[in-house]
């Protein structure tokens, strides 16, 4: 009879710890979500059961390749808020576990963990915020996906009144992007908003950003003769963005975005403007129904000529790289007990990892959510 | 993956699968009373604190219609104007706290049973020898009360507006949230994300009531102020029939008795 050798056997049982982490962990959010009122009332715990449809599981830019396919979704989580209200101060903490489990195509099965821990100093007219947050993302058939993002953040906020404010933040970012390699990136972004009060229920706003961006990886170009590219060791980034928009509060709630993104790249194939609108609207509708529409649209358009750059290993869905549309809709409503039922319908015609081609899909889920909607 | 690889896979998968099973059950007994206890304790501290609020106001209130009351003694009709209008916001503060006061008590109640409020809102009862006189000052009384109604509708329906529409803008929050963490790409986004800060610069800020409400410690969205406004609303409307119906009776009977037997 043979044995295993310790080196497959310890991977064998590495991967085992990770997929009994799930269960383990839902099992910890259960039972913390069951005690959470007697512990602490300021415990808040939420849930969604559902399931949904997803035209391209895998993103395919050919329509001929689609795989259509359903799933199952679970989300568990749970919120700590010592706040003391109006003024929200004192610290928050959140986790939260999602899992979606596709029917047929089970490498798209995936596990997302997101913790968070902030504290809030604030006063009438000055706030400061700390916050830590941590994303683990895993694929049980396929553990070269998984992902670590850790981000830590800070911001300062003044207020006038009801009239005004500013808000700048800083954030530090870093994110393993393949668990056996050296595949990662970090980066930092600052970004300050003003908003005032334009009439009634209308606000202006102006947003700039920067953010700086490190990539490990290498960086495979195709070029036609007389041109080349790379090859980079490290492809690093750095964007700026000037924005404008108007909110409105009440129903319609509304939130319309203008930006233009300028990114340059040590790549210079891969540098780029882009322009980006971004449209949140909401609406009260009878019967405590809510109805929301998120509309992502952006235009690229790549300053360098000649060369493609390959990222073939990279997501499809990473906003730091590709142009990304979407328009999401949700139609909400409290049916009793806490719980909500939602319909959230979904399409997105995203940048594939080859710039300039595009892969278009569609989605559609039906769940039911208990909590999930915190009053400030 | 070899058999034997298969095997520890499942069993790691099944000691997590019992982990979860355990987790569910310890957690499980009298979690459902303890909860219950806790929310009523919590009620009753909400109630009580309402209520020394609104005493308080009132207190302040009186102490107010005294001054103006001297102002007006003395023939100072400026300073005597400023009271007043201090007295008339103060005055919607009351109605405000009276109402939220109401609201809470109700929501109490409701969890313990209990009939709501039969004695915030008296029905005018016509004596057997009430004269046409008293009965019809019964009548002024219940028109009154249904004025007063009228005024906390309006108070009740405005907080339930501004409730929803900050339903609303936190379910705009949470979609935009989930569209960041829980979408792929919110695991590598160097970037800030969508998140806009909605509810924050909402400046349509909760009324008195919603507030009060939210300082409560622990009331969250599951307790559902929404509904406990919608429920008082109800409460209020069948008050305010039986309080009209009650009025015609005794303006009725005050006829009646006016033209004897």
């Amino acid at each position: 009879m043979m044995r295993d050798s310790p080196g497959p056997r310890s991977d064998r049982l590495r991967v085992g710890r990770r997929r009994a982490a799930v269960p383990c962990t839902a099992g910890l959010l259960l039972c913390l979500a069951w005690m959470a009122p007697r512990a602490a009332p300021l415990i808040e715990a939420e849930a969604r059961v559902g399931g949904g449809y997803d035209t391209n599981v895998y993103e395919a830019v050919s329509s001929a390749r689609e795989v259509r396919d359903s799933y199952g979704l679970l989300e568990l989580g749970l919120h700590l808020q010592a706040r003391r209200a109006p003024l929200r101060r004192g610290a928050h903490a959140s986790l939260r576990w999602a899992a979606d489990r596709f029917r047929v195509e089970r490498r798209e099965t995936r596990h997302i963990l997101w913790g968070e821990v902030g504290w809030r100093f604030a006063n009438r007219r000055r706030a400061l915020e700390l916050t830590g947050s941590a994303t683990r993302r895993t694929f049980p058939a396929d553990p070269e996906r998984d992902v670590t993002r850790y981000e830590l953040a800070t911001a300062l906020q003044w207020r006038w009144g009801r009239t005004a404010r500013l808000r700048i933040e800083g954030a530090g970012v870093f994110a393993d992007t393949d668990p056996n390699g050296p595949a990662e990136r970090r980066g930092w972004r600052a970004n300050g908003e003003y908003r005032h009060l334009i009439g009634g229920r209308w606000q202006a706003f102006q947003r700039i950003e920067s953010r700086s961006v490190r990539y490990e990886r290498r960086v495979r170009g195709e070029c036609p003769p007389g041109y080349a590219i790379g090859p980079y060791d490290r492809q690093e980034a750095e964007t700026y963005l000037v924005g404008v928009g108007i909110a409105r509060t009440g129903s319609p709630l509304v939130q319309l975005f203008y930006g233009l993104r300028a990114t340059t790249s040590n790549v210079s194939t891969l540098s780029h403007q882009r322009h980006e609108v971004r449209l949140h609207a909401g609406w009260l509708l009878p019967a405590r129904v809510t109805a929301q529409v998120m509309v992502r649209w952006n235009v690229t358009s790549y300053c360098g000529a000649g060369c493609l750059a390959v990222l073939a290993d990279e997501d499809p869905e990473d906003p730091d790289l590709w142009e990304q549309n979407s328009v999401v809709l949700q139609l909400r409503r409290p049916v009793g007990a806490g719980v909500a039922a939602e319909v959230r319908a979904a399409w997105q015609r995203n940048e594939a990892p080859i710039p300039g081609r595009y892969y278009e899909k569609g989605s559609l889920q039906i769940a039911l959510m208990y909590g999930g909607a915190r009053l400030p | 993956m070899t058999g034997c690889g298969r095997q520890t896979l499942r069993r790691v998968r099944r000691a997590g699968l019992v982990i979860l099973v355990i987790a569910v059950g310890l957690a499980q007994p009298d979690a459902q009373t303890a909860r219950q206890e806790a929310v009523q304790r919590r009620c009753r501290e909400r109630s009580d604190s309402l209520a020394n609020y609104r005493d308080r106001l009132i207190v302040s209130a009186e102490s107010l219609a005294a001054q103006q009351a001297r102002a007006a003694g003395r023939g100072d009709r400026d300073l005597e104007g400023r009271l007043l209008a201090r007295g008339e916001t103060l005055a919607d503060s009351i109605r405000a706290v009276s109402v939220a006061y109401l609201a809470q008590r109700m929501r109490c109640q409701q969890l313990g049973g209990a009939l709501p409020l039969r004695a915030d809102f008296p029905l005018p009862e016509a004596g057997e020898a009430d004269p046409p006189t008293l009965l019809r000052q019964k009548a002024g009384y219940a028109r009154d009360l249904i004025d007063r109604i009228d005024r906390w509708l309006a108070t009740v329906g405005g907080e339930r507006d501004r409730l929803a529409e900050l339903r609303l803008a936190e379910e705009m929050r949470r979609l935009v949230e989930d569209q960041s963490v829980f979408d792929e790409r919110g695991a590598l986004e160097i970037g800030g994300g969508d998140a806009l800060g909605i509810l924050e610069d909402h400046p349509e800020a909760p009324g008195l009531l919603a507030r009060l409400l939210q300082e409560m410690p622990g009331m969250a969205a599951a307790e559902e102020p929404e509904a406990v406004l919608a429920a008082l609303e109800t409460w209020l409307l069948e008050r305010r029939s039986a309080l009209v119906a009650r009025a015609s009776d005794l303006e009725a009977e005050a006829l009646r008795r006016e033209r004897g037997p």
